[in-house]
Order: structure tokens, then sequence, then C-alpha cells
């Protein structure tokens, strides 16, 4: 691997809380137009890790470096500028918003008239939003038209399964370079799960040069969609590779199904 | 045919409002007065059960018949002091509603759009009050200097206060606030060259174009009151600060508020950067109590410490509460029904605090998000007037 395809380098990360290690020397590169898959048991760290990725955890010690620049002590919005955006295990909606409220602030970081304009130039701002407003639709209707088309709802009258829609949908429209979807299809029925996995396959080939981290708990949708797999238990990580290669691994084996 | 009669229902509404408001401000005796709030209370249970009516009122300020709807209710709105000509005492009252709804709308940003409980909004319709004041009286400064003053020197402390406050959240900002309020009372209160505890008195009414809205005019055999110009005044600044208040929340920002007061983490994770906008709801939200504050200044003509106590302060918070949060029309209604009433009641002034206390429970217990709640915000106007 040259240097220049790594999107993101976590090197020997450590997480302490008190006297619990979450994250215990943790190494990881994810590359360019990858689709990387992070699993692991309960507590094993995933989402400690992208918690610190995204700047809401500052690390014990260890660096992440995003396209070659140190993302340590950058604020979350900082990061989130430099264009790695998430999802959340437990949706994290504004949900007092509306559906399309929520996917429109997913685009807050673009270009967008200020505070001037709005207070004298309402008008050249509502152009702008109906611009907006019609690529958010498309967005959402990528997962559901219902969605698009009902998209004056408050987000907390959604089903679990739409929640996650709009959350995606929202990352989506960030124009995000390095996404981060934390348990995207939980919740979701196999059908429903295998339609997201091929709308984010779908995704990644549109988008160039975007990665993707997926933490995922169901082997077989990390098997469909993930090209590489990254094994997280008790904050280490214990095997990388293909799907292929992890499944035949003892030591996974043990850690996620149990001894035998 | 079927928006006509939407018109029609809609005017009736307001008109019937109205007249039961200027009944109410006639009224002489305190039974007639419980008796129309009784009335309106009755009428209004009545309509929520009434579907289809209910539905044509509550869209008549965003649906399709806003123009309509809009339109009657600004001439009602000036229509109303000249049924009070002769009572100066009710043009007063009234031009104190207006008053209180500028500071009120300004903390409607911070309580309704970004859910930042802030306590001392009295604080700086003081200072806007006292800076006016001090400049007009000692300096002989007119009202046209003093007001852009004052909204520095108000934007100026608002940063002051929403610097500190950043580092807190909810209750504990709440408490920051509490604290500033007594402070700010305090050193004004003790201070010599704010008048101590005596105030500021003799402060007179602005001047347009050299015309003193002290004055009385002569139409004809018609006298209108000073008070009756001042209200207008009052009005027009209403409509300035609403126009402004409207569009801060249809703005990005107003989106961002919204953001952050639902949910920091995620509004950090796509790059909303809190400081700023917290910090800028404190700014706008104290120039609005500013404003408020001078233009209460130059028409009761007197300051004193008593305008920026805790009281007014939890008032004003009262009133966002009442009125519903996030929505500029419910805080205008919950800021107007609070200074109205009570002025009403003034024989029960002691049991005043008893009264507000007895209006948050009613609330909280069954209509929480206030008499007007927050709504969605609607785009792509013109497909929505299409399909219509």
């Amino acid at each position: 691997m040259n240097n220049s395809t790594t999107l993101l380098k976590a090197s020997d990360i450590v997480m302490q809380f008190g006297g619990l290690k979450a994250l215990n020397g943790v190494s990881l590169e994810v590359h360019r137009d990858e689709i990387l898959g992070l699993i692991g048991p309960n507590g094993s760290g995933k989402t400690t890790f992208f918690n610190i990725v995204t700047g809401i955890y500052k690390q014990t010690s260890g660096l992440v470096e995003f396209k070659g620049e140190s993302l340590t002590g950058k604020t979350c919005q900082q990061i989130a500028q430099r264009g790695v955006i998430r999802t959340f295990q437990t949706s994290r909606l504004w949900f007092d918003l509306s559906i399309i409220d929520n996917v429109l602030l997913g685009m807050y970081m673009r270009e967008k008239p200020g505070l001037v304009t709005a207070v004298f130039n309402p008008k050249a701002l509502r152009r702008d939003f109906d611009t907006k407003v019609e690529e958010a639709k498309a967005v959402l209707s990528i997962f559901d038209p219902e969605l698009a088309e009902n998209c004056y709802r408050k987000t907390k009258d959604l089903s679990l399964v739409d929640r996650r829609r709009v959350e995606i949908s929202r990352a989506i429209v960030a124009n995000p370079r390095l996404l981060l979807l934390d348990e995207p299809a939980a919740g979701m029925d196999v059908s429903e799960t295998s339609d997201l996995m091929k709308d984010i396959q779908k995704l990644k080939r549109e988008k160039k040069d975007i990665g993707i981290i997926v933490i995922e708990h169901d082997m077989m949708v990390i098997s469909s969609i993930a090209e590489r797999v990254v094994v997280f238990n008790f904050g280490k990580k214990i095997a990388e590779g293909t799907y292929e290669e992890i499944k035949s691994n003892t030591e996974v084996r043990e850690a996620y199904l149990g001894k035998a | 045919m079927k928006k006509a009669t939407n018109y029609i229902v809609i005017i009736i509404f307001q008109v019937f409002i109205f007249a039961a408001l200027i009944l109410f401000l006639k009224a002489e005796s305190l039974f007639f007065s419980i008796g129309i709030l009784v009335v309106i209370a009755a009428a209004l249970f009545f309509l929520r059960r009434e579907k289809r009516l209910y539905e044509v009122l509550n869209t008549s300020f965003t649906g399709s018949s806003r123009r309509i709807s809009v339109t009657s209710f600004i001439i009602l709105i000036v229509l109303l002091p000249f049924f009070f000509l002769k009572s100066g005492y009710i043009l007063h009252v009234l031009t104190f509603a207006l008053i209180y709804i500028i500071a009120a709308l300004g903390l409607n940003f911070q309580i309704g759009s970004c859910g930042m409980v802030n306590f001392a909004q009295s604080t700086f319709f003081g200072i806007g009050a006292y800076t006016s004041a001090l400049l007009s009286t000692r300096f002989d400064l007119s009202f046209w200097v003093c007001l852009p003053l004052a909204i520095i020197i108000t934007g100026v402390l608002g940063l002051a206060l929403g610097w500190p406050s950043l580092k807190t959240k909810s209750f504990y900002l709440s408490l920051v606030s509490i604290a500033f309020c007594y402070i700010a009372f305090l050193l004004v209160h003790n201070m010599r060259w704010t008048g101590g505890p005596d105030g500021v008195p003799g402060i007179l009414k602005p001047k347009i174009f050299g015309f003193s809205l002290a004055r009385a005019i002569r139409i004809g055999g018609i006298v209108l009151p000073g008070n009756l110009t001042y209200y207008f005044f009052a009005l027009a600044f209403v409509a300035l600060a609403l126009i402004i208040a409207r569009r801060f929340h249809n703005s990005w920002m107003g989106l961002s508020w919204n953001a952050l007061r639902e949910d920091e983490i995620a509004s950090k994770c796509y790059g909303i950067n809190l400081t700023v906008n917290k910090l800028l709801a404190f700014i706008f939200g104290s120039i609005y109590a500013g404003v408020a504050g001078v233009l209460y200044a130059h028409f009761v003509g007197f300051v004193s410490p008593e305008n920026m106590t805790f009281h007014v302060g939890l008032l004003m918070v009262s009133m966002v509460i009442l009125g519903g949060m996030d929505n500029n029309f419910g805080v205008m209604l919950g800021a107007a029904l609070l200074v109205i009433i009570p002025e009403k009641f003034r024989a029960f002034q002691d049991y005043r605090l008893l009264f507000y206390g007895l209006i948050m429970i009613l609330m909280l217990l069954f209509r929480p998000q206030g008499l007007i709640p927050f709504k969605v915000r609607k785009y792509e106007w013109k497909r929505v007037k299409e399909n219509e």
C-alpha cells in the first residue's frame, strides 16, 4: 500500500475510562474507495473508535491521521469539515425537526447564504433552499420515496428503520470523504438490510474516492458488503483480512460465537 | 368558493377576538372581565372540537390564506387604540404590551430556538433603558442617537453574559443568568451615577422630524393623545422586530439554533459551530431587550432598578413559555396576555406571582408546548401554491 491511497490511519490508539481500557493499542487503516467492515462483540470498542475519530472523545494516547493530517486536538466541527461524517448507533437526529430539515442540516458545511442575505434578501435564501430541498428529496428517495413525500413529518414520529434512513441520507448529503456508519442495519429485517447494503454500495460507486467504515453485528451483512474486515475484541484488534480469512480465524470464532 | 368561506371564518374569528379584547379592556367591573375571559376560553375550547374550523384557523398565518389574515390582523391592530382615545391608561397598557413583545421576541432566540433558559432578559431591558435614560438626561442626546448606542452596549453585554454561560448547560446556565441578573440589579441599585434606587427621571419622548411624540394631535374636533402616537411608534418597532425575527428563524442560523437545541453532539458532528451560534442568540436576544428598554424609558419617562429585577426576567420567561416556544406569533400572544390581563386585575396585585405560578402549572399540565406551538418549516412555496 502506498501512502497516497490511505485515507485514515489510526496507530496505537489507547482509550482509558478510569480503570477500563476501552481501546488498547488499536491500529488500522482505511483506503480510498474501500468499504471496511468493523466487527466485534458488544463492548469491544467499535463505537469508542468512531467517537475518537470524530473528536467526541480524546484518546489517551495514539495518533489518528486523516489524509496525512493529525486529527488529535481538533474539534468535532473541524473534523467534520474535513469530510469525516458519521451516523450513530442510537439515532441522533434532531427529533423535533422535520425529515427535510434534518437532511438540509446535513448540508450545513456547504456554501450557503449567510445571515445578511437571510435578513435583507430572503428571496435568494429561498431559492437556495429550494434547490437544496430538491437534492435532499432525491437522496431520501434512494432509500424510500415515501420519506421524500412525507418529508415535513417530524423525525420523532418515524419508525426506527426510517430514522436510520434519514440519518444515512443526512450523512450522504454532507459530501463525506470518510463515512462512518455505526450499525446502520440495526433493527432492520433481512430484506431491508440487503436493500440498504445495495444502496451503500451504489453510493460508493457514485462517489469516487470515498472511504466507508461499517460497524455491524451481522456477519452475513458484512460478508456481502465489506472488502476488508477488522475484528475487535476487548479493545484490541484480533484479526484483519478478507471475510473468508476472518471466517476461518479461530480467535474470531471464539470471540464471536463463543468457545465451541 | 371554499377559499372565500375560509377567509370569512378567519376574519370573523379575528374580529371576535379583538372585540372581546376591547370589551375586556373597557370592562369596569371585575366580574364582567372575568366573564369575558371565560367566554373566550369556552369559545376556543369548542373550536378545538370543530376539526375543520380549527384547521383553517390554525394555518391562517402560514397556509394559503395568510395574505388575508395578515392584512385583517394589521387593520385590527391599527384600529384597536382608537377605541380608547379617552382612556390614556389603557393606551398605556397596550403600548406596554408592544414593548414587552419586542423583549419576548428576543428572549425566544435563546429559550425557544436554542433551548437556553435565560432569566436575565430583564437585565438587558434595564441596561437598554438606563443607557438611553442616562445619555438623554445627562448629555442631552436625542432618541435617535441613544438607540444605536443602546443597541451596541446591550449587544456587547449580551456577549459578556453569553461567553461564561457557554461553559454551562440547562439548569446551570439558568443559574448563571439569575446570578447575572442580581449582580446587574445590585450594581445599578447601589451606584451613584445611575441614580441609585431613585432611578433616572425626566426622560423626554422622542422627536420625529422635530415633532415630539408627547404632543397630542388635533384633527378637526378629535384629539389624538400623545400616547396614541407612541402606540404606533412602538408598533412600527414591533413590526420591524417581527420581520427580522422571522427571517432569522428561516435562515441557516435559525435552523442550526434548533439543531443545537435538539442534539449538541450531532450538531457538532455536522460542522455546526456551537459557540458562534449560541453567542449570536445571546447578542441578538439582548439587543431586542435593549431596544425594548429604550422604548420603555422614553415612553414612561422614568427608569428605576425595579425595571430590571429578577421578577421581570421571570415574567419574560413566562411570556415565551405561555405563548409557545420558537413560534414568533405565540411569543407575541404570550407577551400581550401577560401584560394586559394582570393590569386588569390590579386589585389583586399582591397575588400576581400566584397567578403566574398558576398559569405555568396549568400550561405544563394541559399544553406544555405553549398556546401556539412551534411549527415545522415549510419549503417549496411555489409547488405548495400550485397544488392548492
